[in-house]
Protein backbone atom coordinates (compact mmCIF):
# COMPACT_ATOMS: atom_id res chain seq x y z
CA UNK A 1 0.00 0.00 0.00
CA UNK A 2 2.83 1.90 0.45
CA UNK A 3 4.69 1.52 -1.91
CA UNK A 4 2.12 2.37 -3.85
CA UNK A 5 1.92 6.14 -2.47
CA UNK A 6 5.72 6.14 -2.89
CA UNK A 7 5.01 5.76 -6.48
CA UNK A 8 2.34 7.98 -7.25
CA UNK A 9 4.57 10.77 -5.49
CA UNK A 10 7.39 9.74 -8.25
CA UNK A 11 5.18 10.06 -11.08
CA UNK A 12 3.21 13.69 -9.65
CA UNK A 13 6.37 15.28 -9.69
CA UNK A 14 7.95 13.25 -12.73
CA UNK A 15 5.05 14.87 -14.95
CA UNK A 16 5.36 18.42 -13.42
CA UNK A 17 9.14 18.75 -13.44
CA UNK A 18 11.72 18.05 -15.09
CA UNK A 19 13.54 15.32 -13.05
CA UNK A 20 15.39 12.06 -12.65
CA UNK A 21 13.80 9.84 -10.12
CA UNK A 22 15.06 6.76 -7.84
CA UNK A 23 13.08 4.72 -5.03
CA UNK A 24 14.97 2.91 -3.15
CA UNK A 25 12.58 1.69 -0.77
CA UNK A 26 8.80 2.02 0.10
CA UNK A 27 9.72 5.51 2.63
CA UNK A 28 13.06 6.25 0.51
CA UNK A 29 13.03 8.47 -2.60
CA UNK A 30 15.99 10.56 -4.33
CA UNK A 31 14.89 13.44 -6.73
CA UNK A 32 17.66 15.20 -8.62
CA UNK A 33 16.29 18.53 -10.33
CA UNK A 34 17.58 21.40 -12.07
CA UNK A 35 18.68 24.44 -10.13
CA UNK A 36 16.19 26.81 -11.58
CA UNK A 37 12.73 24.83 -10.52
CA UNK A 38 14.07 24.72 -6.80
CA UNK A 39 11.45 27.31 -5.43
CA UNK A 40 8.56 25.85 -7.74
CA UNK A 41 9.14 22.18 -6.69
CA UNK A 42 10.13 22.97 -2.99
CA UNK A 43 6.28 24.32 -2.34
CA UNK A 44 4.97 21.86 -4.12
CA UNK A 45 6.36 19.14 -2.17
CA UNK A 46 5.67 21.28 0.77
CA UNK A 47 1.92 21.55 0.26
CA UNK A 48 2.09 17.65 -0.93
CA UNK A 49 3.12 16.79 2.67
CA UNK A 50 6.74 17.17 2.72
CA UNK A 51 5.95 19.32 5.77
CA UNK A 52 10.38 18.93 7.33
CA UNK A 53 12.96 19.98 6.14
CA UNK A 54 15.31 18.03 8.57
CA UNK A 55 18.40 18.43 7.15
CA UNK A 56 20.53 20.01 4.24
CA UNK A 57 24.18 19.51 3.46
CA UNK A 58 26.38 19.93 0.26
CA UNK A 59 28.73 18.12 -1.49
CA UNK A 60 31.80 19.12 -2.84
CA UNK A 61 32.51 17.77 -5.95
CA UNK A 62 35.97 19.42 -7.00
CA UNK A 63 37.08 17.70 -10.18
CA UNK A 64 33.36 18.66 -11.39
CA UNK A 65 33.51 22.25 -10.12
CA UNK A 66 30.08 21.91 -8.74
CA UNK A 67 28.45 21.39 -5.25
CA UNK A 68 25.83 19.49 -5.01
CA UNK A 69 23.12 21.17 -2.61
CA UNK A 70 20.99 18.21 -0.95
CA UNK A 71 17.68 18.73 1.02
CA UNK A 72 16.34 16.04 3.32
CA UNK A 73 12.32 16.21 3.41
CA UNK A 74 10.39 13.92 5.76
CA UNK A 75 6.48 13.45 5.02
CA UNK A 76 4.21 12.91 8.39
CA UNK A 77 1.14 12.07 6.71
CA UNK A 78 2.84 9.49 4.26
CA UNK A 79 6.16 8.84 6.58
CA UNK A 80 8.46 9.22 3.16
CA UNK A 81 11.67 10.52 3.71
CA UNK A 82 12.80 12.14 0.14
CA UNK A 83 15.97 13.60 -0.66
CA UNK A 84 16.17 16.78 -3.17
CA UNK A 85 19.41 16.96 -5.03
CA UNK A 86 21.00 19.98 -7.23
CA UNK A 87 24.11 21.05 -8.72
CA UNK A 88 24.97 24.31 -8.41
CA UNK A 89 28.48 25.72 -10.16
CA UNK A 90 31.47 25.54 -7.74
CA UNK A 91 32.84 29.11 -8.51
CA UNK A 92 29.97 31.38 -8.40
CA UNK A 93 27.63 29.37 -5.43
CA UNK A 94 24.42 31.41 -5.11
CA UNK A 95 21.21 29.45 -4.82
CA UNK A 96 17.64 30.62 -3.60
CA UNK A 97 16.65 30.46 -0.10
CA UNK A 98 13.99 27.50 1.12
CA UNK A 99 13.36 30.26 4.20
CA UNK A 100 9.76 31.20 3.04
CA UNK A 101 9.06 27.55 2.53
CA UNK A 102 10.53 25.73 6.06
CA UNK A 103 10.70 29.29 7.64
CA UNK A 104 13.58 29.05 10.34
CA UNK A 105 14.06 25.51 10.44
CA UNK A 106 15.58 26.00 6.66
CA UNK A 107 17.20 29.30 7.69
CA UNK A 108 19.73 27.92 10.52
CA UNK A 109 20.52 25.23 8.14
CA UNK A 110 21.33 27.71 5.13
CA UNK A 111 23.66 30.01 7.49
CA UNK A 112 25.85 27.13 8.29
CA UNK A 113 26.41 26.13 4.58
CA UNK A 114 26.81 29.88 3.95
CA UNK A 115 29.48 29.48 6.62
CA UNK A 116 31.66 25.91 5.84
CA UNK A 117 31.30 26.07 2.04
CA UNK A 118 30.38 29.95 1.28
CA UNK A 119 27.32 29.42 -0.43
CA UNK A 120 25.12 32.30 -1.29
CA UNK A 121 21.17 32.39 -0.39
CA UNK A 122 19.55 35.04 -2.12
CA UNK A 123 16.46 35.79 0.29
CA UNK A 124 17.90 34.70 3.36
CA UNK A 125 17.50 37.74 5.33
CA UNK A 126 20.27 36.02 8.31
CA UNK A 127 23.62 34.72 6.77
CA UNK A 128 25.84 35.97 9.79
CA UNK A 129 28.66 33.48 11.70
CA UNK A 130 27.18 30.49 13.82
CA UNK A 131 29.90 28.42 14.50
CA UNK A 132 33.01 30.14 13.56
CA UNK A 133 34.36 33.52 15.73
CA UNK A 134 36.77 35.82 14.41
CA UNK A 135 37.27 33.76 11.17
CA UNK A 136 38.76 35.53 8.43
CA UNK A 137 40.25 32.71 6.07
CA UNK A 138 38.50 31.04 3.34
CA UNK A 139 35.04 28.64 4.27
CA UNK A 140 36.80 25.81 6.02
CA UNK A 141 35.30 22.43 4.51
CA UNK A 142 35.57 23.43 1.19
CA UNK A 143 37.67 20.24 -0.49
CA UNK A 144 40.36 22.35 -1.37
CA UNK A 145 41.33 23.92 1.33
CA UNK A 146 44.00 23.29 3.74
CA UNK A 147 43.50 22.74 7.11
CA UNK A 148 47.24 21.73 8.15
CA UNK A 149 48.36 24.70 5.92
CA UNK A 150 46.39 27.18 7.31
CA UNK A 151 47.26 26.50 10.47
CA UNK A 152 50.68 25.74 9.98
CA UNK A 153 51.01 29.78 8.28
CA UNK A 154 48.69 31.52 10.26
CA UNK A 155 49.56 30.11 14.05
CA UNK A 156 53.08 29.39 13.84
CA UNK A 157 56.10 30.95 13.25
CA UNK A 158 58.81 29.99 11.15
CA UNK A 159 61.81 32.11 12.63
CA UNK A 160 60.97 30.32 15.89
CA UNK A 161 63.28 27.77 17.19
CA UNK A 162 60.30 25.14 18.19
CA UNK A 163 58.22 26.00 15.32
CA UNK A 164 60.11 25.89 12.35
CA UNK A 165 60.12 22.16 12.10
CA UNK A 166 56.45 22.58 10.91
CA UNK A 167 57.87 23.85 8.00
CA UNK A 168 60.12 20.55 7.47
CA UNK B 1 1.04 21.77 15.58
CA UNK B 2 3.23 21.94 12.77
CA UNK B 3 1.44 24.94 11.81
CA UNK B 4 2.47 26.70 15.19
CA UNK B 5 5.74 26.33 14.82
CA UNK B 6 5.85 27.51 11.37
CA UNK B 7 4.28 30.86 12.82
CA UNK B 8 7.31 31.23 15.22
CA UNK B 9 10.11 33.39 13.96
CA UNK B 10 13.68 33.19 14.31
CA UNK B 11 15.15 36.41 16.04
CA UNK B 12 17.56 38.09 13.72
CA UNK B 13 21.03 39.52 15.18
CA UNK B 14 19.84 42.87 14.87
CA UNK B 15 17.03 42.51 17.31
CA UNK B 16 19.21 41.90 20.13
CA UNK B 17 22.17 43.52 19.19
CA UNK B 18 20.42 47.06 19.16
CA UNK B 19 20.97 46.71 23.07
CA UNK B 20 18.76 46.77 26.35
CA UNK B 21 16.45 49.32 26.38
CA UNK B 22 14.66 50.63 29.83
CA UNK B 23 13.62 47.45 31.58
CA UNK B 24 15.45 44.88 29.33
CA UNK B 25 18.70 43.23 29.95
CA UNK B 26 20.91 41.20 28.05
CA UNK B 27 22.35 37.62 29.68
CA UNK B 28 24.59 34.64 28.21
CA UNK B 29 23.30 31.26 29.04
CA UNK B 30 26.24 29.15 28.99
CA UNK B 31 29.06 28.04 27.47
CA UNK B 32 30.01 26.75 30.98
CA UNK B 33 26.77 26.58 32.64
CA UNK B 34 26.67 22.81 33.64
CA UNK B 35 22.68 22.70 31.83
CA UNK B 36 23.41 24.05 28.54
CA UNK B 37 26.07 21.54 27.44
CA UNK B 38 28.90 23.87 26.07
CA UNK B 39 26.09 25.61 24.25
CA UNK B 40 25.63 29.41 24.63
CA UNK B 41 22.41 30.93 24.69
CA UNK B 42 22.27 34.74 24.21
CA UNK B 43 19.32 35.55 26.21
CA UNK B 44 17.63 39.34 26.44
CA UNK B 45 15.39 39.35 29.13
CA UNK B 46 12.80 41.67 30.57
CA UNK B 47 12.49 40.79 33.70
CA UNK B 48 12.23 36.86 34.17
CA UNK B 49 10.22 36.74 30.62
CA UNK B 50 12.72 35.86 27.67
CA UNK B 51 12.33 38.44 25.11
CA UNK B 52 14.55 36.53 22.54
CA UNK B 53 16.91 34.35 22.34
CA UNK B 54 20.23 34.07 20.15
CA UNK B 55 21.97 30.60 19.66
CA UNK B 56 26.14 30.37 19.82
CA UNK B 57 26.61 26.55 19.54
CA UNK B 58 30.11 27.05 17.93
CA UNK B 59 31.76 25.77 21.22
CA UNK B 60 31.25 22.51 20.60
CA UNK B 61 31.92 22.29 16.73
CA UNK B 62 34.50 19.94 16.15
CA UNK B 63 34.52 19.75 12.57
CA UNK B 64 34.45 15.78 11.67
CA UNK B 65 33.29 16.14 8.30
CA UNK B 66 36.90 17.45 7.74
CA UNK B 67 38.70 15.13 10.13
CA UNK B 68 37.07 12.58 8.37
CA UNK B 69 37.85 13.21 4.75
CA UNK B 70 41.62 13.14 6.01
CA UNK B 71 41.07 9.36 6.81
CA UNK B 72 40.04 6.01 5.89
CA UNK B 73 36.92 4.20 6.68
CA UNK B 74 38.70 1.89 9.50
CA UNK B 75 40.50 4.90 11.33
CA UNK B 76 36.52 7.05 10.82
CA UNK B 77 35.25 3.86 12.73
CA UNK B 78 37.37 5.12 15.98
CA UNK B 79 36.71 8.72 15.02
CA UNK B 80 32.64 8.22 14.87
CA UNK B 81 32.30 7.09 17.77
CA UNK B 82 33.68 10.57 19.59
CA UNK B 83 30.74 12.04 18.07
CA UNK B 84 28.22 11.39 20.56
CA UNK B 85 29.22 10.48 24.42
CA UNK B 86 25.81 8.84 25.27
CA UNK B 87 25.39 6.99 22.03
CA UNK B 88 28.73 5.96 20.64
CA UNK B 89 28.21 2.47 19.68
CA UNK B 90 25.04 3.38 17.69
CA UNK B 91 26.85 6.29 15.28
CA UNK B 92 29.50 3.50 15.18
CA UNK B 93 26.95 1.14 13.77
CA UNK B 94 25.59 4.23 11.28
CA UNK B 95 28.79 4.76 10.25
CA UNK B 96 29.96 1.06 9.61
CA UNK B 97 26.43 0.75 7.79
CA UNK B 98 26.72 3.62 5.55
CA UNK B 99 30.42 1.91 4.72
CA UNK B 100 29.14 -1.44 3.88
CA UNK B 101 26.47 -0.09 2.03
CA UNK B 102 28.43 1.87 -0.56
CA UNK B 103 31.34 -1.02 -0.86
CA UNK B 104 28.55 -3.51 -0.85
CA UNK B 105 29.92 -5.59 1.61
CA UNK B 106 28.45 -8.80 3.02
CA UNK B 107 28.24 -8.60 6.73
CA UNK B 108 28.13 -12.07 8.71
CA UNK B 109 25.17 -12.98 10.54
CA UNK B 110 26.75 -13.08 13.59
CA UNK B 111 28.35 -9.84 13.52
CA UNK B 112 24.87 -8.38 12.76
CA UNK B 113 23.70 -10.12 16.14
CA UNK B 114 26.82 -8.34 17.94
CA UNK B 115 25.88 -5.12 16.66
CA UNK B 116 21.74 -5.55 17.58
CA UNK B 117 23.20 -6.41 21.14
CA UNK B 118 25.45 -3.56 21.61
CA UNK B 119 23.47 -1.02 19.74
CA UNK B 120 20.52 -1.88 22.57
CA UNK B 121 22.63 -2.28 25.06
CA UNK B 122 23.95 1.86 24.44
CA UNK B 123 20.23 2.96 23.89
CA UNK B 124 19.42 1.45 27.01
CA UNK B 125 22.45 3.19 28.83
CA UNK B 126 21.83 6.72 27.14
CA UNK B 127 17.63 6.50 28.03
CA UNK B 128 18.98 5.57 32.08
CA UNK B 129 20.94 9.21 31.70
CA UNK B 130 18.28 10.47 30.65
CA UNK B 131 16.48 9.86 33.39
CA UNK B 132 19.20 10.46 35.69
CA UNK B 133 19.53 14.25 34.11
CA UNK B 134 15.99 14.61 34.61
CA UNK B 135 15.98 13.74 37.99
CA UNK B 136 18.95 16.18 38.59
CA UNK B 137 17.24 19.03 36.68
CA UNK B 138 13.88 18.53 39.14
CA UNK B 139 15.98 18.25 41.95
CA UNK B 140 15.42 14.71 43.02
CA UNK B 141 19.40 13.81 43.62
CA UNK B 142 18.78 10.58 44.68
CA UNK B 143 17.20 9.47 41.35
CA UNK B 144 20.17 10.67 39.38
CA UNK B 145 22.77 8.70 41.85
CA UNK B 146 20.61 5.46 41.10
CA UNK B 147 20.38 6.17 37.03
CA UNK B 148 24.32 6.52 37.48
CA UNK B 149 24.66 3.48 39.18
CA UNK B 150 22.25 1.47 37.38
CA UNK B 151 24.27 2.43 33.74
CA UNK B 152 27.87 1.52 35.56
CA UNK B 153 26.56 -1.84 34.78
CA UNK B 154 26.25 -1.85 31.12
CA UNK B 155 29.77 0.35 31.12
CA UNK B 156 31.02 -2.31 32.55
CA UNK B 157 29.94 -4.57 29.89
CA UNK B 158 31.39 -2.11 27.48
CA UNK B 159 34.66 -2.48 29.19
CA UNK B 160 34.50 -5.96 28.98
CA UNK B 161 33.98 -6.14 25.62
CA UNK B 162 35.18 -3.36 23.78
CA UNK B 163 37.81 -1.78 26.35
CA UNK B 164 36.60 1.40 25.89
CA UNK B 165 33.19 2.75 28.99
CA UNK B 166 32.01 5.43 26.73
CA UNK B 167 34.03 5.03 23.62
CA UNK B 168 34.69 1.88 22.12
CA UNK B 169 36.98 2.48 20.05
CA UNK B 170 35.29 1.91 16.78
CA UNK B 171 34.08 -1.94 17.73
CA UNK B 172 31.44 -1.82 15.40
CA UNK B 173 33.12 -0.96 12.15
CA UNK B 174 32.68 -2.02 8.46
CA UNK B 175 32.61 -5.41 8.02
CA UNK B 176 31.32 -5.81 10.85
CA UNK B 177 32.87 -6.05 14.56
CA UNK B 178 36.38 -5.80 16.05
CA UNK B 179 36.25 -8.68 18.11
CA UNK B 180 33.94 -11.53 19.24
CA UNK B 181 32.20 -11.52 23.13
CA UNK B 182 34.54 -12.58 25.63
CA UNK B 183 33.65 -15.73 27.47
CA UNK B 184 33.40 -13.47 30.70
CA UNK B 185 30.74 -11.74 28.91
CA UNK B 186 27.99 -14.21 29.38
CA UNK B 187 28.74 -14.55 33.32
CA UNK B 188 27.81 -11.02 33.70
Amino acid sequence: MKKAKAVEIIEDIESKFKVECRIQGEQRLWVKFDKGDLMDACSYLHSKGFEHLSAMSITDWVKEGKYEVTYHLWSYSNKILLTLKTKINRKNPTIGSVDSIWGGNAQIHERELHEFFGIKFEGNNDLSPLFLEDWDGPPPFRKDFNWREYVRDEYYDKQNEREKGYWD
Amino acid sequence: MINKMKERKVTGISQIESGPTGTEYEMFFGPAHPGSCNFSVKLKLDGERIVSARADPGYLHRGFEKLMEYRTPMQNAVLSDRLCILESLNWNLVHAEAVDELMGIDVPERAKYIRIIMAELSRIQSHIVWYGVVSKGTGFDTGFKMAFGYRDYILDLFELITGGRVYPAGYICPGGVRKKFPNKAKEK
